[in-house]
C-alpha cells in the first residue's frame, strides 16, 4: 500500500513536540470558542485565524493548529447543542433533536460521551478515505487547464447556491457580492486600481480576515442585541460523563453508516455537514427496526449525525486540498488561510509539499484523539464557561474580534472596515441572505478571474476555449444541473400541491 | 426592521449598480488581455443586480436546507427544526426565545454597538489598548443589560490578560496610548 511511507512521514511531522502542542492548543481553544452560543466552526476559525498568522509557525504547523481549531469548534458546538439546545450551525440542529432530549432525561453526560466517540470514529475513519482518495484525485486533477478550473469554480458556486437557504437567487446574489469584493484592489494585469477610492490600504484588496470576522463574529454580536435572541436557560444538569464500552460498541454499525454517508456527502462541493447529518439521521431512523425512540432520546440519533458531520468535514478537505476548490463556507475560510500561509492547495500540493498534506492527515488522527481524551474530562470546565452571563460573553466575543483584526495589520482602518462588514453581515442575515457564498466568492474570485483571463489570453480572445474540452463541458453541465435541479424540484412541488388540493 | 428581506436585497441591488457604475472608469490605455480590468467587476455586479432583482420579485419561499456553517438564526430568528421526513421534530429543537420586554426600539442597541465599535477604532491608538478595551467592554455590557461597573471590571481583566498574552507571549505590539509616551 503505497500510502504507508508518506503516512509515516506525516506522523513524524505530526508528532513533533511543537505540532503536538499546537494540535492540543487548537483543540482546546477551538472547543472553548465553538462552545459559545451561536458560534460555530466558521466563526471560531475566522476569529482565531489571526493568531495563526501572527504566531509565525510554518505552513504545516499552522494547518495543524487550524485543523485542531476546526475539530475543536465542531465538538464545542455539540456541547452547547446538547446541553443548551443552542446549535451554532445547521449541522448541529439534527444532533439537538435527540441530544437535548437525552439531556432533559438527565442523560446529557451520556449524550456528550456518545457525541465525542461518534465524532472521533467518524473523523478518524474518514481520514482513511482522505488518504486513499486524495493522491489519486490529485494525479487526475493535473489535467485541469485554466478553462477547466474556471468551469470547476462555476460548478462549486452553482452547487453551493443550489442548496442554499433562501433559494438560488439570494445565494447567487451573495456570490456576486463576494466576487465584487474580490476585485477590490490593484488589478495585477493592468495595474488599474479598482474600488480603492484613493485609499492606499485598499490597494491589496480587502483583507480576508477583516471581512470574515466582520461578517460572522461582529454580526453575531450585533444580532444578539436584538430582542428575543437570548439563549435563555443555563446548561441543565448532565449526570455522569462517559459510557461503558459495551453500550457504545452496540452502535458500531450506526457509526460506520454515518461515517460513510458523511464522507461522501462532504466530498461533494456545496454539500457539507448539514446535509450529511440530516441524511445520516434519516438513513438510521429508516433502517431501525425499533424507531419509536427517535426524537425522544434515541442514542443512535446522536451517534449518526455526529459521525456524519465529522466525516463530512474530512471529506470536504479532499476537493480543497487536491483541487484547491472549497466546497463550503468553512473550507473557503480554510482556503483563505492556506493562501495566506503561502500554501497553494491543488494537484501539486501532495507532490511539492508532501509534509503539509501528510502531516495534516496524521495530525487529524492526533487531533481527533486529543478531542476524545481531553474533552470528556474537561467538559465540566467548559460548561462553567457557558454559565457566564451574556453581558460578559458577548462583549468578550467582540473584544476577541477586535484584537484579532488589529493583530493582522495593526491598522485601526481595518477595525472600521470590520465594523462596516459587521453591519453588512447583520443586514444580510436579517434579510435571509446566506453568508457562505460571499466568503466563497471573495476567496475564489481572484482565482476565477485569473483563470478566465489566462484561458482567453492563451486562446487569443476566443471564448470557445471555455467549452473546448469534454471535462470543461461536463463541468458546465453539472453546474447547470446543480442550479436548475432545486428550481425544478420546487416548481414540481408547487404543481403537485396545486393539483392535490 | 419591517421587511428585512427587502431591505437587504435593495441594498445589494444598489451596491451592484454603484459598482457597475464605478467600474466604467477601469480603463487602461493599452490592451493587456482580452478581458481587461472592467469585465469581471461588470460580470459580478450584473450577477448581483440580476439575482437581487429576481429575489425581490419572488414571494419568500420556505428556506430549504441550510448550509454548513450558517447560523440557524435566519430572518425569522428561530431554528427551522423539521426532521428529515419533513415533520416537525419532536423534542423541541427550536430554542424558545424568552419573552423580551425591552423599552427601547429594537434597532437602537445594535446601532449604538456599531457606533461604539467605530469609536473604539478611533480611540484605540490615542487611549491605548487597555483603556479602550475596558471602556468598550463596559459599553457593551450595558447594551447587553448588564451593569456598568461589573462590565468595566470584566473588560479591564480581559484587556490586561490579552495584553500580556499578545505582547509578551506572541510579541505583537499593541497601542499603549498617549499617556505612555506613544505618538
Amino acid at each position: 500500500m503505497e500510502f504507508l511511507d508518506p503516512l509515516l512521514l506525516g506522523f513524524s511531522v505530526a508528532l513533533e513536540p511543537l505540532n503536538l502542542a499546537l494540535a492540543f492548543a487548537g483543540v482546546l481553544v477551538g472547543t472553548t470558542v465553538g462552545m459559545l452560543p451561536g458560534i460555530g466552526p466558521i466563526n471560531a476559525i475566522a476569529m482565531l485565524l489571526p493568531l495563526v498568522f501572527v504566531s509565525g509557525v510554518g505552513p504545516a504547523s499552522a494547518l495543524i493548529l487550524l485543523t485542531g481549531i476546526y475539530y475543536g469548534s465542531q465538538y464545542g458546538n455539540s456541547i452547547s447543542t446538547i446541553l443548551l439546545n443552542v446549535p451554532g450551525t445547521a449541522s448541529a440542529v439534527v444532533t439537538a433533536i435527540d441530544g437535548h432530549a437525552m439531556t432533559r432525561q438527565g442523560r446529557g453526560g451520556e449524550a456528550l460521551a456518545l457525541s465525542a466517540i461518534a465524532s472521533f470514529a467518524g473523523g478518524t475513519l474518514s481520514i482513511l478515505g482522505l488518504v486513499l482518495l486524495a493522491p489519486a484525485l490529485s494525479a487526475w486533477a493535473i489535467r485541469f487547464g485554466p478553462a477547466e478550473y474556471f468551469a470547476l469554480m462555476v460548478f462549486a458556486f452553482a452547487a453551493l447556491s443550489g442548496l442554499a437557504k433562501g433559494g438560488v437567487a439570494r445565494a447567487l446574489a451573495a456570490t456576486g457580492l463576494g466576487l465584487l469584493l474580490a476585485t477590490v484592489g490593484m488589478d495585477p494585469n493592468s495595474a488599474v486600481p479598482r474600488y480603492t477610492f484613493g485609499q492606499l490600504r485598499l490597494f491589496d484588496g480587502v483583507d480576508f480576515v477583516v471581512v470574515t470576522i466582520g461578517l460572522f463574529a461582529v454580526s453575531e454580536v450585533l444580532l444578539a442585541l436584538f430582542p428575543g435572541s437570548g439563549t435563555g436557560a443555563a446548561p441543565a444538569a448532565y449526570g455522569r460523563i462517559g459510557l461503558p464500552f459495551a453500550r457504545w460498541f452496540r452502535h458500531r454499525w450506526t457509526l460506520l453508516r454515518g461515517t460513510v454517508v458523511g464522507f461522501f456527502t462532504g466530498v461533494l462541493p456545496g454539500a457539507g455537514g448539514t446535509i450529511a447529518s440530516f441524511l445520516a439521521y434519516g438513513v438510521e431512523s429508516r433502517l431501525a427496526e425499533d424507531d419509536r425512540a427517535f426524537g425522544e432520546g434515541d442514542e443512535r440519533g446522536v451517534v449518526a449525525p455526529e459521525a456524519a458531520n465529522n466525516a463530512a468535514a474530512t471529506g470536504a478537505m479532499i476537493p480543497l486540498l487536491t483541487l484547491g476548490i472549497p466546497g463550503s463556507g468553512t473550507t473557503a475560510v480554510l482556503l483563505g488561510a492556506l493562501l495566506g500561509l503561502n500554501v497553494t492547495p491543488g494537484p501539486f500540493l501532495i507532490e511539492r509539499q508532501p509534509e503539509v498534506f501528510w502531516g495534516l492527515a496524521a495530525s487529524m488522527v492526533v487531533g481527533n484523539l486529543f478531542l476524545l481524551l481531553l474533552n470528556l474530562p474537561l467538559v465540566g470546565l467548559f460548561v462553567r464557561v457557558l454559565r457566564l452571563p451574556t453581558w460578559i460573553l458577548m462583549p468578550g466575543v467582540a473584544a476577541l474580534s477586535f484584537v484579532a483584526v488589529y493583530a493582522v495589520n495593526r491598522s485601526a482602518f481595518d477595525l472600521v472596515l470590520m465594523t462596516g462588514f459587521g453591519v453588512l453581515g447583520l443586514i444580510l442575515r436579517k434579510g435571509g441572505i446566506p453568508l457562505a457564498p460571499v466568503v466563497l466568492g471573495l476567496v475564489l474570485g481572484p482565482l476565477m478571474e485569473r483563470n478566465l483571463r489566462r484561458a482567453l489570453a492563451l486562446s487569443g480572445g476566443d471564448w470557445g476555449v471555455m467549452f473546448s474540452s469534454p471535462l470543461a463541458v461536463g463541468l458546465w453541465v453539472l453546474a447547470g444541473v446543480a442550479l436548475l435541479g432545486p428550481l425544478l424540484r420546487g416548481w414540481r412541488a408547487r404543481r403537485l400541491r396545486g393539483t392535490g388540493g | 426592521m419591517r421587511h428585512p428581506g427587502r431591505v437587504a436585497l435593495l441594498l445589494l441591488l444598489l451596491l451592484g449598480g454603484a459598482a457597475a457604475w464605478e467600474a466604467r472608469r477601469f480603463v487602461v490605455g493599452f490592451p493587456t488581455d482580452p478581458l481587461g480590468p472592467r469585465a469581471f467587476p461588470w460580470f459580478a455586479s450584473a450577477l448581483l443586480v440580476l439575482c437581487a432583482g429576481v429575489a425581490l420579485r419572488l414571494p419568500r419561499a420556505a428556506p430549504p436546507v441550510r448550509m454548513e456553517g450558517e447560523d440557524p438564526h435566519g430572518a425569522e430568528g428561530a431554528v427551522d427544526a423539521t426532521g428529515p421526513d419533513g415533520e416537525p421534530a419532536t423534542g423541541d429543537a427550536a430554542a424558545p426565545a424568552p419573552a423580551d420586554d425591552d423599552p427601547l426600539p429594537a434597532l437602537l442597541r445594535p446601532v449604538l454597538a456599531a457606533l461604539s465599535f467605530l469609536a473604539f477604532a478611533l480611540l484605540l491608538e490615542p487611549l491605548g489598548f487597555v483603556v479602550a478595551t475596558t471602556l468598550e467592554f463596559g459599553v457593551l455590557a450595558l447594551l447587553f443589560r448588564g451593569r456598568l461597573l461589573p462590565g468595566l471590571a470584566a473588560g479591564a481583566a480581559f484587556a490586561v490578560v490579552s495584553f500580556l498574552f499578545f505582547v509578551q507571549l506572541l510579541g505583537l505590539p499593541l497601542p499603549l496610548g498617549f499617556w505612555m509616551g506613544a505618538p
